[in-house]
């Protein structure tokens, strides 16, 4: 328990270094990430943010409650509220698409479904898979996927 | 120097088939999810369908207990579940939290003899 604890603990204390490090020379160096950089990033805020969730009750819960026109319409929430979160919002930190659709397509699509890969782990790591048929499984990983997504696209403005 | 501050920043560098590649991935992944979802949704609605059974029975030192698998046919999850099993004059009860829809959980029951032939079932359930 407490190694599970550690991790978005140890997360939450590299994330507090580089937002509260003050003004040091070296803030800009995402410009230099990759590609794959990029990628590594989201996934680590989708765990870090699954994390935090996954181990509530309330994930499978509305899970459970939802209908599937809702467990859609949250599919279309995530991927709308990434690009705009990333793209569109103007939050410091934010990225510049030369094209939005070739942004949509290089960083949104494939970040959520790093958000949803991560649920799906974080949910197996918790013990909230066994037992489920595919669909309520799906839903409960779109639920997780949620968050999970908001934090994909929040690491690539923080970090 | 550019900041982290600073909006509209520079994206990174491109990979164009590493991009390709994982746009393919997004796209499939988030398009399966969209399928399984409007597949479930034009299933007709389904409510829970509950049947329980004895799958296992372990001798322990504060009795035997039988693990009782209880399965869900309907589509909808069932919230606290309440089984019962009767040995003899003996009952044993216990409640599941849920049972997810087309899905299984397992609760434990405690006799004071071997459970094999004890009767299971379900008693009653609530919505989530």
């Amino acid at each position: 328990m407490v190694a599970l604890q550690a991790i978005p603990g140890g997360m939450g204390a590299l994330l507090a270094r580089r937002q509260l490090a003050g003004g040091g020379g070296d803030d800009g160096d995402e410009d230099q990430a990759s590609y794959v950089g990029e990628l590594f990033l989201m996934a680590a805020g989708a765990l870090f943010f699954a994390l935090n969730v996954a181990p509530t009750e309330e994930v499978i819960l509305i899970a459970y409650k939802a209908t599937p026109w809702h467990a859609l319409a949250l599919i279309v929430a995530s991927v709308a509220l990434m690009h705009v979160i990333v793209f569109e919002a103007g939050f410091a930190g934010q990225e510049e698409a030369e094209h939005p659709l070739k942004a949509f397509a290089h960083f949104t699509l494939p970040g959520y479904a790093i958000a949803l890969g991560i649920s799906l782990f974080v949910l197996f790591l918790f013990g909230r898979v066994e037992g489920h048929s595919l669909e309520g499984l799906t839903q409960t990983v779109i639920v997780l996927g949620f968050p999970a997504a908001v934090g994909a696209a929040a690491a690539r403005l923080l970090v | 120097m550019p900041s982290r501050k600073t909006p509209a920043r520079k994206v990174v560098a491109p990979r164009p088939v590493l991009q390709a590649v994982m746009a393919a991935l997004g796209a499939l992944v988030t398009l399966a999810a969209l399928a399984i979802v409007v597949w479930e949704a034009m299933q007709p609605a389904a409510p829970p369908a509950l049947s329980a059974r004895i799958v296992g029975v372990q001798a322990t030192s504060a009795g035997h207990v039988a693990t009782v698998e209880v399965s869900n046919d309907g589509l909808d999850t069932a919230a606290g579940v309440d089984i019962e099993g009767v040995l003899g004059d003996q009952t044993a009860t216990a409640t599941l939290d849920y049972v997810p829809g087309r899905g299984r959980a397992k609760a434990y029951l405690r006799f004071d003899a071997d459970p094999t032939r004890a009767a299971v079932s379900v008693k009653g359930w609530s919505a989530p």
